[in-house]
């Protein structure tokens, strides 16, 4: 039910911003992989991601346990990563060679990369709306709606209906949908790496025959950097 | 197709219909005649090409080039023309290209020792003019591509965003980087088209992978292309966008490289020894006409890139019609530098300034020093080779002495009929001296906004390179110049002065002081003799006394751009006996200021150009009324206004009108040299496109007329010429292009019976082309069909009153069926081979007929 409820309210944000009519190819799926299902139209049918997929402002991105995307806007190669277990929807209004950028996640782990900006880039959680001032962050949207921002470059607004603050590099932004934003210096193993320079997490696989002929399977997950 | 457009193309129709003509540019008297349609527009940045051909492929040329400058400019630079299939082409460098106009003319040296130009009548002084415009849009930039040694080792690639300022965007390739290396999944190409919607032709882009036209298999939409190859290998792959625009015009091709990793191995791109780019090609021609067969091979060689921060280009023609009976004709060039440093070796054109050496084909050396607080330039080299003249033959009888006429003087042979011929001197053909040119400018300031320059040129005849020669001579020029910049160049100020000092005969060497003196009743200062070693000085230098100034040249430019308006100032003024070898087509004995401005207007789609020159010359001429002295004042004002609608569904349109005036005031006509004569120029272009059946549609149409009236002496310096052109270019759905060009010449020359030469050319063409194997095979075919009549006055005795009489008479009447075929197939990634063939039927009732045949196969290599 409650995913019902996410996915209505995605609709919900999408259709508004499809209130502008150059909304086409707004992004294009880079990489991909595991198990990455891309949301159109309405009522929303979900298609496998491809390669060289084109996005257009209302689709969304659903990633299951494996499941990893790398998503380029067409504007200004603006990147976004998105990580296992994730649910995103892609907003984005032309307006002559720029792109108004607006991501509604609601649920798992997102990694922004902001090309110099030319037009503004907002992505929306269920418990705030970050605007963005500067160029890389994480975002993690728990499953409990609670959205934690890692800044690592620039800065973001983190804003609710409670309050703001101004998330700088070096710290991170935390809200609920109950309480204001608020935002403490990020220790080093708060970090998140997995989206660094192109690189992902990913799992290796590896069958072994012990010497009663059993088959064991070994799972390593590793991490590029 | 709007009603709009439809109307339009009726208005166009019924204007061919009444004028029943088009417009070719020709040398309109007799002939040869040197064909070439005038370029109307160009963009700054942008080469230009321009193109002419002789109309009889009987015309045996030593040499065809292209002149040009920026409007306002002092001297015309010139490239050399190549010849073609059929004639000769040239382009306009693109860095030469500015605003607010470009000047040019287009001169062949024949065999016969004459020279044609177009336009036919006085080119120097009324060029044609390309005006020039700046892309609403940039085209898409074609970057250089960044070789892999350009990245730094140490450091990770940084993402380039080959992304264009907002004002002027284009293209932006989104994947893969530029020189990037990157894993086979990830090789697929996504480029965004980020200018607005419809400015780019969609059905014109063209995608080539690898040299493979992929076009069927990208997907394209308005903001997006993509493509992704299939089963793609490991190694070096390049990507090659070309695209028009909605106007037709061609943008930039975008080029770019990346690597693609061998499975499961992350290496670097290798790496090139030494990066490099260019292209090599061979040539062969062989051309049948009239009766006589001429085959001509020719192969060159370009190549250029950067190492660090090290530029390097390089040059090389070589055609087997090189003679050592003429200036060389095969090229070679070597430039390698920094921005700090360089040198160049081969046939290069320096430049110092206009007035002292500007684009003189030297074959040495020139180098440079550039530090911006000081610079230094130096060259030296050959700018003619010695060309050895031919004597007569003695006639001798069988006793060995010298037959003679009548009056005592000996006989001679000529060398190549063996007729006996009389000659005071005993010379067939003199030759030309081996000519050097040695020149240093040290100038402080970077020139970005300030820089002052001091010029010193030499150039020299060698007296012992040829045995009959005829004016060795010996020149020095000194001067400075200056350029300041202001406002962020907002205003622009460079000036500059020459003194120049030429010895017409150095064969007689130096002289003394006194000989100067008595021989010219004047009181040098100096003794000849202690200068030898700087410049012969003898009774043939000009000027003798550099005090009068006759020798003296300066010129003041302002520019200065404010709102919409380019204003520019000129003032110049080039003494009777200045003449610096440097820059040989300089005008002389002329002062006067020149004013402009160019106003662009409606968002930068009409551009209004205003201009008026005053003039005087000779200037060192009395203006007292003295018929034989009297200086001519030269008066041009020219209006022109350009529209260039950002609206593709309306038409191009260029009006320009020039009022030339020469008049020296003696206005009686009964004085001995009386000037008075008007020339009026008008010329009407438009250009349109649209879209008709599915396919596009680019129809032009043009007037050019030109009246000089002469007071005077109608009778034989009236000058009318009209041209009329009118050309659809069709380009449809398969990959076909058809175009249909009517054109018509009425031009004549004097007035009355006794006096009027007149000649009618018309033009009817029809080309096609249509590629074939994924474009890699173009087919291109055509018809023209020419005829002309030209007719002069002859005298005939009237058979009932036996008086001469003067009639008509045509002195060429002639019909010219030319066929045309020919193809070019890219045989690899890299390599390409052009066939073209051209069959000629000429049909003259005056003079003679005959059929030609041209054909021509060249192979290309780009690497």
């Amino acid at each position: 039910m409650k995913k019902y409820l996410y996915i209505f309210l995605l609709l919900l944000v999408v259709s508004t911003l499809l209130y502008a009519a150059e909304t086409k190819d707004v992004a294009i799926i880079l990489k991909y992989r595991g198990d990455v299902k891309i949301g159109m139209d309405e009522p929303v049918k979900w298609q496998d991601a491809q390669k060289a997929m084109r996005l257009n402002s209302g689709n969304i991105i659903r990633t299951r346990d494996d499941g990893y995307a790398a998503i380029m806007f067409s504007d200004d190669k603006s990147l976004l990563k998105v990580r296992e277990n994730s649910l995103v929807a892609i907003g984005g209004i032309r307006d002559k060679a720029s792109i108004t950028k607006r991501l509604r996640c609601n649920l798992g782990e997102i990694w922004v990369k902001v090309a110099k900006q030319q037009s503004a880039f907002e992505v929306e959680t269920p418990s705030g709306m970050a605007t963005v001032k500067g160029t890389e962050f994480y975002e993690i949207v728990e499953r409990n709606s609670r959205s934690i921002i890692i800044c690592i470059e620039g800065s973001i607004l983190f804003a609710n209906k409670l309050g703001d603050v101004l998330v700088k590099a070096g710290e991170t932004g935390e809200a609920t949908p109950d309480s204001a934003p608020k935002k403490h210096k990020t220790q080093s193993d708060e970090i998140p790496t997995w989206a660094r320079d192109g690189g992902d997490t990913g799992k290796l696989e590896f069958e072994f025959e012990d010497v009663d002929g059993k088959k064991k399977l070994i799972k390593i997950d590793y991490d590029n950097n | 197709m709007t009603a709009y457009s439809r109307y339009l193309i009726i208005i166009v129709m019924v204007l061919l219909t009444v004028f029943n003509g088009f417009n070719t540019n020709l040398l309109i008297a007799q002939q040869p005649i040197l064909i070439h349609f005038p370029v109307e527009t160009g963009f700054v940045g942008e080469s230009i090409p321009i193109e002419a051909h002789f109309e009889q492929s009987t015309i045996q040329v030593i040499y065809a080039r292209l002149y040009y400058r920026v409007q306002g400019s002092q001297a015309f630079q010139h490239v050399d023309m190549q010849e073609q299939a059929d004639g000769y082409a040239a382009e306009i460098p693109a860095r030469e290209v500015k605003e607010p106009a470009m000047e040019y003319f287009v001169a062949a040296v024949l065999r016969t020792e004459e020279m044609v130009t177009s336009p036919a009548h006085n080119p120097y002084y009324n060029p044609y003019e390309i005006t020039i415009l700046k892309r609403q849009h940039e085209p898409a930039v074609a970057k250089p591509e960044v070789t892999p040694e350009k990245v730094p080792e140490a450091a990770p690639p940084k993402k380039q965003m080959r992304i264009i300022p907002t004002s002027q965007i284009s293209f932006m390739i989104l994947n893969p980087d530029p020189n990037s290396t990157i894993e086979a999944d990830d090789a697929f190409i996504v480029i965004s088209t980020l200018i607005e919607k419809g400015d780019i032709d969609k059905s014109s882009i063209r995608l080539t992978f690898d040299g493979k036209d992929v076009t069927p298999q990208i997907v394209v939409t308005d903001y997006m292309m993509t493509y992704v190859p299939e089963n793609i290998s490991a190694g070096r792959h390049r990507v090659n966008v070309q695209a028009n625009d909605t106007t037709g015009t061609e943008l930039k091709p975008l080029q770019w490289s990346f690597w693609v990793n061998r499975e499961g191995e992350f290496t670097q791109a290798p790496k090139k020894s030494i990066p490099i780019d260019g292209r090599f090609f061979t040539d062969i021609k062989n051309e049948n006409v009239s009766d006589s067969t001429r085959t001509t091979l020719t192969t060159g060689l370009d190549f250029n890139g950067e190492y660090k921060s090290i530029q390097y280009r390089g040059h090389m023609f070589i055609t087997s019609r090189e003679d050592q009976e003429y200036q060389p004709r095969n090229r070679f060039l070597l430039d390698v530098g920094t921005s700090r440093i360089g040198v160049r070796l081969g046939d290069m054109y320096p430049r110092f300034n206009d007035l002292i050496l500007w684009g003189k084909r030297v074959r040495g050396i020139n180098a440079y020093l550039k530090f911006g607080f000081f610079n230094l330039e130096y060259v030296h080299g050959e700018t003619n080779r010695a060309i050895q003249g031919k004597p007569y033959a003695l006639l001798v009888n069988i006793t060995g002495d010298t037959v003679k006429n009548a009056f005592g003087q000996p006989l001679w042979l000529h060398p190549t009929t063996g007729d006996t011929v009389q000659s005071t001197d005993g010379i067939y053909r003199y030759g030309t001296y081996k000519q050097n040119l040695m020149g240093v400018r040290p100038s402080f300031g970077s020139g970005d906004r300030f820089q002052l320059g001091l010029n010193y040129i030499k150039v020299k005849d060698d007296l012992n390179s040829i045995q009959y020669g005829i004016n060795p001579k010996d020149n020095i020029v000194v001067g400075p110049d200056i350029y300041i910049a202001l406002c962020d160049k907002q205003i622009e100020l460079d000036a500059g002065m020459a003194l120049s000092l030429i010895t017409n005969d150095i064969s007689e060497g130096v002289v003394t002081k006194a000989e100067i003196d008595s021989s010219f009743d004047t009181d040098i200062p100096f003794d000849p003799t202690d200068y030898e070693k700087y410049i012969i000085i003898n009774t043939s230098t000009t000027p003798i006394d550099p005090m009068k100034k006759t020798s003296l040249a300066y010129n003041v430019n302002f520019k200065w751009r404010v709102s919409n308006n380019t204003f520019r100032i000129r003032y110049k003024s080039i003494g009777s006996e200045y003449l610096s070898l440097g820059n040989t087509f300089l005008r002389k004995d002329i002062a006067g200021f020149s004013f402009s401005d160019r106003i662009q207007v409606y968002r930068n789609q009409v551009y209004v150009t205003l201009g008026l020159d005053n003039f005087v010359d000779g200037i060192n001429e009395k203006d007292d009324g003295n018929p034989a002295t009297e200086p001519i004042d030269l008066m041009m004002f020219n209006v022109g206004i350009s529209y260039f609608p950002r609206n593709k569904m309306l038409p191009r349109i260029n009006l320009n009108i020039k009022d030339h005036n020469r008049d020296n005031g003696l206005s009686t006509g009964a004085e001995a040299n009386p000037v008075q004569n008007k020339t009026q120029d008008i010329s009407l272009q438009i250009g349109y496109d649209f879209r008709l059946y599915e396919m596009d549609h680019t129809v032009n149409f043009s007037l050019i007329g030109s009246d000089r009236i002469d007071e005077f002496n109608p009778a034989t310096a009236n000058i009318n010429n009209n041209n009329k052109l009118f050309s659809l270019q069709t380009r449809y759905i398969i990959p076909l292009t058809t175009t249909f060009t009517f054109a018509r010449n009425q031009s004549s020359t004097g007035q009355g019976i006794a006096n009027e030469y007149t000649f009618d050319y018309t033009l009817v063409s029809f080309h096609a082309s249509y590629f074939l194997l994924n474009r890699k095979l173009k087919l291109t075919g055509g018809l023209n069909n020419t005829s002309a009549v030209g007719s002069r006055p002859s005298v005939v005795i009237d058979p009932v009153t036996s008086n001469p009489v003067f009639v008509n008479d045509e002195y060429t009447n002639f019909k010219r069926l030319a066929f045309e075929a020919g193809t070019s197939y890219q045989i690899s990634q890299n390599q390409y081979v052009i066939l073209d063939t051209r069959f000629i039927q000429f049909d003259d009732q005056v003079t003679r007929s005959y059929n030609d045949s041209i054909i021509r196969l060249r192979y290309e290599y780009k690497y």
